[in-house]
């Protein structure tokens, strides 16, 4: 099966302080992979780096085969990102961000525009101005962003930040249906019934090294739950 | 089916961002309605106390509303010394520093855009501003002085205006406010913070550059060539090819005795500003870690 998204020995440091160190993952095409660890385990900081916004102090991101820096972001046209609160123009509405965006691919239409806007239920909203949205609106324009071109690899820091349980139940059912159309999923989230529920595999991230990876099912034997595996896990580091 | 490249859609996306900007409206309208009520404060004086005036300074006066020297004399309201630089670092602070604090380069860079080519993109926008900014006194200015020239000779000489010559001298002026642009656009990125993009290039605009200019101009005639090389100098020895006659002119208080530089010389040291302090810009630009 195709890899769409690898790291090998991926590091980085701000001065002294190591974020991220030796960190090893591979995830094929289709797979819903989550990404777990207490808040400053270098969760984003790693997205950072998947996404060539930051710069690897050592190691390398590829994505379907092609290297990942901020200098060579070709491949990245083929990922579609979520990363904490998402940013837009908040002078455009909802609808105008999205025709931005949608600007830099030249197969997205105005149709897919408004697919995307009622696949996060955003229609109603759409001609409003951005700075006038709350928090979940911002995030669901956010999914509508990351999924509008298609793309191969979702790369989402926290998707359901600031929705209610109706919303973060309608994104989990939306995430496992784009998995299950061929599109690879890195969910970084610290919400772990959410994440045992619908990803295939995770990794535990914890002062910036992976305490532990492998298959839900497998991790989880002998255990009760994703939140007890992750609280030993924690714990023993 | 063929498409723009990656890049023509970048500049179009800026475009669009920057269109869509109250701030560069605003800007503009504001710049109009001061130009407006120059000439018109100018014209009152004009029709009503030239009686009171020398009579060659009277019909220099009126000489300065009738086209074409009207337009010409609009024109310099522009330049990079005065008016025209501070709207520049308003706007270029602003629409480069904002981006920062919005999370858009976030947005746009985890895309795929280069980094390279999303600077440049925005360079280019902001070239389409600098001619806004230059344009909008030739439009206010103009039609005031077109309405005083007709109803003063009857007609408007539309078929011997050097229209070519004033094309020209309005690229000039824009040309005069690019190291402004370029030295917010550096402080934008390396600051990250409107707050000091803007104040920082006010400060240098406003205050730094008239200061250095003063003093340099008063220590010797050493130091006061050494004054012409600051922009707002390079941008007066420009202005002085538009035409000597300029009425209308601001002046930023550079000192008379400063020496200005050949226009050529300027344009070219202008270009060299500009091109040092992009490339700066970028360096910083492809080094930095753009995080949450």
């Amino acid at each position: 099966m195709t890899v769409v998204l690898q790291t090998r020995h991926l590091r980085k440091q701000f001065g002294d302080f190591v974020a991220v160190e030796h960190v090893d993952l591979s995830i094929s095409e289709g797979e819903l992979f989550g990404f777990l660890g207490p808040n400053g385990a270098g969760k984003t900081t790693t997205i950072g780096m998947i996404l060539g916004l930051l710069h690897p102090s050592a190691g390398r991101v590829e994505i379907l085969g092609e290297e990942i820096t901020p200098e060579h972001t070709d491949a990245l046209r083929h990922v579609g990102a979520l990363v904490s609160t998402p940013g837009f123009v908040p002078y455009l509405s909802g609808r105008e961000n999205l025709h931005l965006l949608a600007r830099l691919y030249p197969d997205v239409d105005r149709g897919r525009v408004e697919e995307v806007l009622k696949l996060v239920a955003l229609q109603e909203a759409a001609a409003r101005k951005v700075r006038g949205y709350s928090t979940g609106m911002k995030q669901r324009l956010g999914l509508a962003a990351a999924i509008l071109h298609r793309p191969r690899l979702l790369v989402l820091d926290e998707p359901t930040n600031g929705l209610d349980p109706i919303g973060m139940k309608e994104i989990r059912e939306m995430l496992r249906t784009l998995a299950d159309e061929g599109v690879t999923i890195f969910l970084s989230s610290h919400l772990l019934h959410e994440v045992e529920q619908i990803c295939d595999r995770v990794a535990i991230l914890d002062r910036g090294r992976i305490l532990a990876e492998g298959e839900v099912s497998h991790l989880l034997q002998g255990k009760r739950d994703l939140e007890a595996l992750f609280m030993a896990v924690v714990a023993q580091s | 089916m063929n498409h723009p490249s990656l890049f023509a859609r970048m500049v179009d996306i800026e475009r669009r961002k920057l269109f869509g900007r109250a701030l560069l409206w605003t800007e503009l309208v504001l710049f109009g309605a001061l130009v407006a009520i120059l000439h018109l404060v100018i014209l009152y004086v004009s029709r009503n106390h030239s009686g009171q005036m020398p009579t060659e300074m009277a019909q220099r006066l009126t000489q300065a509303l009738h086209w074409p020297q009207a337009l010409i004399n609009a024109l310099q309201l522009a330049n990079g010394g005065g008016l025209g630089g501070m709207l520049v670092v308003v706007l270029v602070g602003a629409f480069v520093a904002q981006e920062y604090r919005w999370r858009t380069v976030q947005l746009w860079l985890s895309r795929g855009a280069a980094r390279p080519h999303f600077l440049l993109a925005k360079s280019m926008v902001i070239l389409i501003a600098l001619a806004l900014i230059a344009l909008t006194p030739l439009l206010v200015g103009g039609v005031i002085t077109g309405v005083f020239t007709y109803l003063d000779q009857g007609t408007l000489p539309w078929l011997t205006m050097p229209w070519g010559t004033i094309f020209f001298d309005l690229l000039k002026v824009a040309y005069t406010l690019m190291p402004y642009a370029a030295l917010t656009f550096f402080l934008a990125v390396a600051s990250r913070s409107t707050m000091v993009a803007i104040g920082v290039g006010l400060g240098y605009s406003l205050l730094l550059e008239n200061i250095f200019i003063q003093l340099l101009s008063a220590v010797s005639q050493g130091a006061a060539r050494i004054a012409g090389y600051f922009p707002a100098m390079l941008a007066q020895s420009i202005m002085q090819t538009l035409n000597a006659d300029a009425e209308l002119s601001v002046d930023v208080g550079v000192s008379a005795q400063a020496h200005l530089l050949a226009p050529s010389l300027a344009a070219l040291l202008i270009g060299l500003y500009t091109v040092i302090l992009l490339a700066a810009t970028l360096w910083i630009f492809l080094r930095q870690d753009i995080s949450g």
